[in-house]
């Protein structure tokens, strides 16, 4: 349906400037949309993400706005359902709790509840934090809320690809979308293929997954935003080790790639869950619930996850430490399904270069040249 | 007294969707009892007056939109009747196909953009409209009505959207209709008794207007509501109305619950001086309209909301496998 652009294939690109891409590229393809939240104009375009897009736009377009989240989210549906589609942003996922009502009752409600007659196209933009102290109230996911309530979509990019794309999608699908985007993975980079918007005709947002997989697989990992590109650290020692592995990264959480897992773990036998959210009520053990439900999940031994403890994150940089599963845990736990001898000597290498890649960087920021502030 | 002349035709178009209001409001409270209206259903029946004013200064193509009592201003507005009474029994032929009930009305046909049942949370879309129609085409001078209660104030959205509007001057009405009552809590309960909320609201730097609609003189009440909707056209700013009204019956339900005692006795009688029908009919006399004329329309009325009620219990209701593949567009 959409051409590609033909881009340089060795050219990088970062999350931030993929999201930024997009923004711009469906701004020119549909002239109704317009993008706003609060600090989207202000030095820091957030995060870079709303770059060039003022000047590029005009103020009527692109604007800031008040501190109030949930005027902001009902003031987006106003507009949507008066043909004026939107992209909303907020910088971290805890300031649009206030706007839950908004959200909740009105955006994901709207379409039915009014006979099916107006369609609410907005995309709300929430942004996860993650280390520098960003404690109690700046760290959360709240992601299996949102896929709890019916009405809404909810996508997660992982890489720049995955974020151009989702977006570009989320603005196309005529309903309310919410797009995740982890703090950690807007400095990512790869490569990016943009697409031709000539006529950003509406679609829906079907359950994407990406498949990535090495030999036959023995297990399904199954992960989503940043947790994906921690995983993908581990595909080179998983093949020294010559684990087969089906790594599946949900790129929407709601609607999901349910087929898509039940057939890998078929193949497998073996599922691991990787998610940033507390355990109770996570998405993780959604995923499980279906898989266990069925008679012939093809499971040789039980499904696994691997969640943050059921805690409120401390500020403190020490006393996060020890607090989270690192990307060494997630090797020991694979292979411990595997029933892999952890005293091989080949295994005991893989362990030492996983563990001084971690120690390279202390545990609270992406890169070693993050200073912060959020 | 001097009172403001109508136009003969206008005080019809007030008096026709008045009593429109009225009695289909009569008229569910009477079939409410039989149970064939199985939702919450919050009658406007004593406060008509305001939204018959406003019906015949909104244009068809202004905005509107309002809450869980909200039958009296999707009536204003325009919207179908039949389609109000199949969406109160449910029927796949109400105006949202039966999934919304009372408390979710719509009739796009007339801009009517819907009702919600969470107190204030139709406000901030209201207000997100009329930047729709600010951004669409400015020219139009149409406004986007909110219609709200004295309880939506005390919302943390309502300061935010009153902020919204003042600051991108946006073109809405906002319309808090004070009936005193938040279900069973009084006004004094809920908000410090010496503040009026129009002189509250003044506060975010909006123009407000605190206008009298239970009174005998009702082409005065017409005049102001013209002028204050005529600034906010000419100027494409936003207006704060403040409307005194009571309701007649229950919170929620088809009767009168006095018997509870929670509405002082002395308020009781006071309101119960107001005669709007006779307020309504005297104003339409005055403007040149008969007696006969006015008893005509009532019964003209009474005929077709008779002929509604009947055809709808036939209606049928959507079936659930529809309702199932509904949820997105």
């Amino acid at each position: 349906m959409h051409k590609k652009i033909n881009t340089d294939s060795k050219e990088l690109f970062s999350v931030s400037q993929s999201i930024n891409l997009a923004i711009h590229d469906l701004m020119n393809s549909d002239s109704n949309l317009v993008t706003f939240g609060l600090g989207i104009n202000d030095p820091k375009r957030i995060f870079g993400t709303t770059r060039g897009l003022l000047e590029q736009y005009g103020s009527k377009r692109v604007f800031d706005f008040p501190t109030s989240e949930n005027a902001m989210t009902g003031y987006a549906i106003g507009l949507a359902i008066n043909g004026i589609p939107s992209i909303t942003v907020h910088q971290r996922f805890e300031f649009f709790l206030l706007a839950m009502d908004q959200l909740v009752n009105n955006a994901a409600k709207w379409y039915f509840m009014f006979g099916s007659q107006t369609a609410v196209p907005i995309v709300i933009r929430l942004v996860i934090g993650k280390g520098w102290g960003q404690g109690p109230t700046h760290s959360q996911s709240l992601h299996s809320w949102l896929a709890h309530i019916p009405g809404l979509k909810v996508v997660m990019p992982h890489d720049p690809q995955s974020a151009y794309d989702l977006l570009v999608d989320s603005v196309l699908d005529p309903n309310p979308v919410i797009y995740i985007e982890h703090r950690w993975i807007h400095e990512q980079m790869g490569t990016l293929e943009r697409r031709q918007l000539e006529h950003s005709k509406k679609s829906a947002i079907l359950a994407k997954c990406r498949r990535e997989f090495q030999g036959r697989p023995q297990i399904t990992v199954v992960s989503f935003s940043y947790l994906s590109a921690r995983v993908k650290t581990l595909y080179e020692s998983l093949e020294i080790l010559k684990v087969g592995f089906e790594h599946l990264t949900l790129e929407t959480i709601q609607p999901y790639a349910l087929q898509t897992i039940k057939e890998s773990v078929k193949k497998s036998g073996r599922l691991l869950v990787l998610d940033f959210a507390a355990r109770t009520g996570s998405y993780a053990k959604e995923i499980v619930a279906e898989l266990s439900m069925s008679r012939d999940s093809g499971l040789v031994c039980p499904a696994t996850i691997l969640t943050h403890p059921d805690i409120i994150e401390p500020t403190s940089h020490y006393s996060t430490r020890n607090l989270y599963y690192d990307d060494l845990e997630i090797f020991l736990t694979i292979l411990t399904l595997l029933e892999v001898h952890l005293d091989h000597p080949e295994v005991q290498n893989q362990i030492k270069q996983i563990s001084n890649r971690l120690h390279s960087t202390p545990h609270d920021v992406p890169n070693t040249y993050f200073r912060g502030p959020f | 007294m001097v009172y403001t002349m109508t136009t003969r035709s206008e005080s019809l178009a007030i008096m026709e969707k008045y009593f429109a209001i009225r009695l289909i409001e009569k008229r569910i409270a009477i079939e409410y009892p039989s149970g064939e209206i199985r939702c919450p259903t919050h009658l406007s029946l004593g406060q008509e007056v305001l939204p018959a004013l406003l019906g015949s200064l909104m244009r068809d193509s202004d905005l509107a939109i309002s809450t869980h009592r909200g039958h009296s201003h999707y009536l204003a507005k325009g919207g179908d009747r039949y389609r109000l009474v199949a969406e109160l029994y449910g029927k796949v032929t109400g105006c949202s196909k039966g999934r919304g009930g009372s408390m979710h009305l719509v009739d796009l046909s007339v801009n009517f953009l819907g009702t919600t049942a969470i107190v204030a949370n139709s406000i901030p879309v209201g207000v997100g409209a009329a930047a729709a129609l600010k951004l669409r085409n400015e020219a139009t001078k149409d406004l986007c009505f909110i219609f709200f209660g004295d309880g939506a104030v005390e919302e943390g959205v309502f300061a935010e959207s009153l902020n919204i509007a003042v600051l991108q001057e946006l073109p809405v009405m906002f319309i808090c209709e004070n009936n005193a009552f938040s279900v069973y809590t009084h006004q004094k309960d809920r908000q410090p008794h010496q503040r009026r909320i129009y002189e509250w609201a003044r506060g975010f730097g909006i123009r407000t207007e605190l206008i009298q609609v239970n009174n005998s003189n009702l082409e005065q009440s017409l005049k102001q509501l013209r002028e204050a909707l005529n600034w906010a056209r000419e100027n494409s700013k936003p207006l704060f109305i403040e409307v005194p009204s009571w309701r007649e019956v229950e919170h929620c339900g088809p009767n009168s619950d006095d018997h509870l005692a929670y509405r002082d006795l002395q308020e009781i009688a006071q309101w119960a001086e107001v005669d709007q029908d006779l307020n309504i009919t005297q104003m339409g006399i005055r403007a040149g309209i008969l007696q006969d004329e006015i008893e005509e329309i009532r019964e003209t009325l009474l005929k077709s909301i008779d002929d509604i009620f009947c055809r709808v219990k036939e209606d049928p209701y959507e079936i659930s496998t529809e309702i199932l593949g509904s949820m997105y567009a």
